[in-house]
């Protein structure tokens, strides 16, 4: 009797959980293109520069092309029609080493609280020109400092040391952060179907946004085209669906 | 004095330009003193950037031998594909890198890394030497160099800055990783650039100084105070350049005045990574200002002087004090002397004052004012009140310069040709100087009609002796009875005409006789033959020279005087005036 009646009821809880009136979740799949225009803006080298006096090849070798790491120089997020803000992360680590922030983007919901700890043996002096208590701070080797961030937007991340390191934080409400791979590709499930808005990341801006509406019932991809390094001036949706279940 | 007076105001007009001119010629030399250093500067600094950058490429050449070392390549690319090896690949590596980096020789390295393909550090010697396993791979030129560049920067680690050069290691057709070179930027090499500049070279960081040269002229005393580092280079203006967006922009700066004025220096951001860092350089130069005008004579050297045209100032010079000389000996000197000598030349008779018609300005009225100095000291001897100075015939009779009715002015002339006036007898010598003639008993003076330009019948004549020529310089007293005149050779001065004049005063008063007294007419004879007289003996012609005319003029212009002045009577004076016989006429109050 007492088995007959938990089995019951595990199969009504079953029924009303996935046959009833509640919300369906998809997923999204996608995928960063790089124009030619693009990678040629991208890997332009000035024969003249305020940096250097001399920069070229050895003339014994082909100069290898700076690669793009889409892991490292992109970020993308995906908004959702209604307001929503993510709970703040747990606490999130990041190393100064090799003479760099060990990430160039790091994204994080408002609230987190970001340690940064220098693993080398220069003196670094961290500091946001966008965040008034973010001051340059002496920071030695092991040493450790933590910033709270605790107001959504996009922040810079330099050092008074080193002025070639750059690093950005955006503090984002919307939960869909989307982890891109090294290959330009990413995925995010569970999605509610609707109407969002993608947003694409890169050196310091956000040079892509387009409308994304999520279906129920079949598989969304979408294949994000990036023209240029510089932010687009239109705007327009760009849904690709390219299989259905 | 005219021309003197020109004379002088040309010589104050010379010397006032020639003044303005110094101190324009001063403030040209000053200006264009900072304009050639301002200009200078900015050769300097591009002549620095050059030599900065070809430092760089000397450097990047240099680092040639060390990237090509075949024990280098080999480490580098063993611990390349085996990381694990990275502590006996750092020991065969050290050594290599120190007899290399002493092979360089002038451009050997403060440190020399060995980095793998991933911008890890194998190896260093140097600065930090202990260090090893960190990555650089975050360094732009790093980033460049393991892709296959050669190329240059700048760094600023830990307070100190390091000129930097990379080149990439290959090895077996591959990028292995890549060494550097340091060369860190200290007083030394500022003085290796100076010596070339000629000029005065800093590098700083911020406010700190990094390397200061001294200033080339050190050893002068005008550059004795060359600019320290902290009070001059590296105070107000980098504190305002670092902020200047223009500088941001140009990378270069204006020229700044230092140490009020007496230095200029151009400031310029250092080329790479640490000019974010506020890494820049100076050069500087010294301002030569002349604070005073007759340094031009200073600082003549002696071949600028042989080279000025003596031939030409010397004479101009002398001809200028010549011609000054000479304006005043004309206007000067002359007419003083002959005042002088016709002063000296005065004497009773003929020449008893000074004709001040002779001169001009200051000396005519210095003239007058010795005939008025002659007047008041003979009537101080005559204790009588000196008659009013003469004045022309025409001025007291208010003719208004008419030429006045003459008997003929050929025969009688009273003026000087041209002239309408009868000159002022000197002062002094008064009516009462004039004796008057002898009264003639019982004889009245001849009512004789005044007829424009006639000539009037001769009175009877006095018997002789008794109308003696009186003597002009005579001073007749008061109440004084008849006296034999003294003759006019005898007279000797006012002393001794008093006592003559006194003999010969008219009755009735001294001096001139009353109108319409025969003393007068007598008087009128005595006029008259002196004034033949005088004109015979100027060889005038004496023709036509009637008396009755003569008297006639006589009484009128007599008449018109006391009328006019309301004098008791009036004298008259022949004397010679340039030649012709003239007549004065003075009125006698007393």
């Amino acid at each position: 009797m007492y088995r007959f009646c938990t089995t019951s009821f595990l199969v009504c809880l079953s029924i009303v959980l996935f046959c009833g009136n509640g919300v369906r979740a998809e997923d999204l799949e996608g995928r960063i293109i790089l124009s030619n225009d693009f990678l040629k803006a991208v890997r332009y080298t000035p024969d003249r520069s305020p940096d250097f006096y001399w920069n070229e090849p050895n003339g014994i070798l082909n100069v290898r092309e700076p690669g793009i790491s889409f892991a490292d120089e992109f970020a993308a997020v995906l908004i959702p029609p209604s307001a929503t803000v993510a709970p703040p992360d747990n606490l999130l680590s990041i190393s100064i080493k090799n003479a760099e922030i060990e990430k160039e983007i790091i994204t994080v919901h408002k609230g987190t609280t970001i340690r940064f700890r220098n693993e080398e043996p220069f003196v670094h002096e961290l500091y946001s020109p966008d965040i008034p208590d973010f001051q340059p701070e002496m920071q030695s080797t092991n040493a450790v400092r933590q910033i709270v961030f605790d107001t959504l937007g996009t922040y810079k991340i330099r050092c008074r040391r080193m002025p070639h390191i750059i690093s950005y934080v955006l503090v984002l409400a919307s939960p869909f952060i989307l982890d891109i791979s090294k290959d330009g590709s990413f995925s995010i499930s569970n999605i509610v179907p609707g109407q969002y808005t993608l947003k694409v990341f890169f050196k310091g801006r956000w040079i892509h946004e387009e409308i994304v509406e999520i279906k129920e019932k079949i598989k969304n991809v979408i294949k994000v085209e990036l023209k240029t390094p510089e932010p687009e001036k239109d705007k327009k949706a760009d849904l690709k669906i390219t299989k259905s279940i | 004095m005219f021309i003197s007076k020109f004379w002088y105001l040309l010589l104050a007009t010379i010397a006032g330009a020639a003044v303005t001119a110094i101190m324009l010629a001063q403030e040209i030399y000053n200006r264009e003193q900072r304009n050639d250093v301002t200009a200078i500067l900015h050769k300097d600094q591009s002549e620095l950037d050059i030599a900065l950058n070809l430092f760089a490429r000397r450097r990047l050449d240099a680092l040639t031998a060390v990237s090509v070392h075949p024990k280098i390549r080999d480490n580098l690319g063993r611990v390349s594909s085996n990381p694990a090896v990275i502590d006996r690949t750092r020991e065969q590596l050290l050594p290599v890198l120190r007899s290399v980096n002493e092979e360089i020789g002038r451009y050997k390295g403060d440190f020399i890394s060995a980095l793998d393909k991933y911008g890890k550090v194998i190896a260093q010697i140097g600065h930090n030497e202990q260090f090893y396993k960190h990555g650089l791979s975050g360094f732009p030129l790093v980033r460049d160099v393991l892709r296959g560049n050669i190329r240059d920067d700048v760094w600023l680690i830990d307070s100190e800055v390091f000129l930097m050069a990379g080149r990439p290691v290959i090895h077996q057709g591959q990028y292995v990783g890549a060494v550097l070179h340091g060369f860190k930027l200290t007083g030394q090499f500022a003085i290796r650039l100076s010596k070339s500049l000629g000029a005065q070279v800093a590098f700083f960081h911020a406010n700190v100084l990094l390397g200061l040269s001294p200033s080339p002229l050190a050893d002068k005393p005008e550059h004795a105070d060359a600019p320290s580092a902290a009070e001059a280079i590296v105070s107000d203006p980098v504190s305002d350049l670092i902020s200047s967006k223009k500088l941001e922009e140009k990378r270069v700066s204006d020229v700044i005045p230092l140490k009020d004025d007496k230095f200029y220096a151009i400031y310029a951001r250092i080329v790479g990574e640490a000019r974010k860092n506020d890494v820049m350089y100076a050069v500087i130069r010294p301002v030569h200002h002349m604070t005073e005008p007759w340094e031009f004579i200073e600082g003549a050297a002696s071949q600028d002087i042989k080279q000025l045209p003596w031939f030409v100032i010397v004479p101009a010079v002398l001809l200028m004090v010549i011609l000054g000389i000479l304006w005043n000996i004309l206007e000067l000197e002359r007419p003083l002397k002959r005042f002088q000598v016709k002063t000296e030349a005065l004497q009773p008779g003929e020449n008893e004052r000074l004709n001040v018609y002779l001169w001009r300005g200051r000396l005519r009225r210095l003239a007058s004012t010795v005939n008025e100095a002659i007047d008041r000291a003979v009537a101080a001897v005559s204790e009588v009140r000196p008659a009013k100075p003469a004045h022309s015939i025409d001025s007291i009779l208010g003719t208004g310069g008419k030429e006045p009715e003459r008997v003929s002015s050929a025969v009688f002339d009273f003026a000087e040709p041209g002239a309408s006036q009868i000159p002022p007898a000197p002062p002094g010598e008064g009516a009462d100087n004039i004796a008057p003639p002898a009264p003639s008993a019982g004889q009245s003076p001849p009512a004789a009609p005044q007829k424009p330009g006639g000539i009037r019948p001769e009175p009877p004549s006095k018997p002789p002796g008794s109308m003696s020529a009186p003597g002009l310089s005579k001073s007749p007293a008061a109440g004084a009875t008849p006296q034999p005149r003294a003759p006019m050779s005898s007279q000797s001065g006012v002393g001794a005409i008093s006592a003559a004049g006194v003999a010969a005063v008219s009755p009735d008063a001294s001096g001139a006789p009353a109108p319409g007294t025969p003393e007068e007419l007598e008087y009128f004879k005595e006029i008259h033959e002196k004034f033949i007289e005088m004109k015979k003996k100027l060889g005038e012609p004496t023709e036509n020279l009637s008396f009755d005319r003569f008297k006639g003029t006589l009484e009128k212009n007599r008449d018109a005087l006391i009328a006019r002045y309301q004098c008791r009577a009036v004298a008259f004076k022949v004397y010679d005036k340039e030649g012709k016989a003239s007549l004065k006429a003075i009125p006698v109050r007393s």
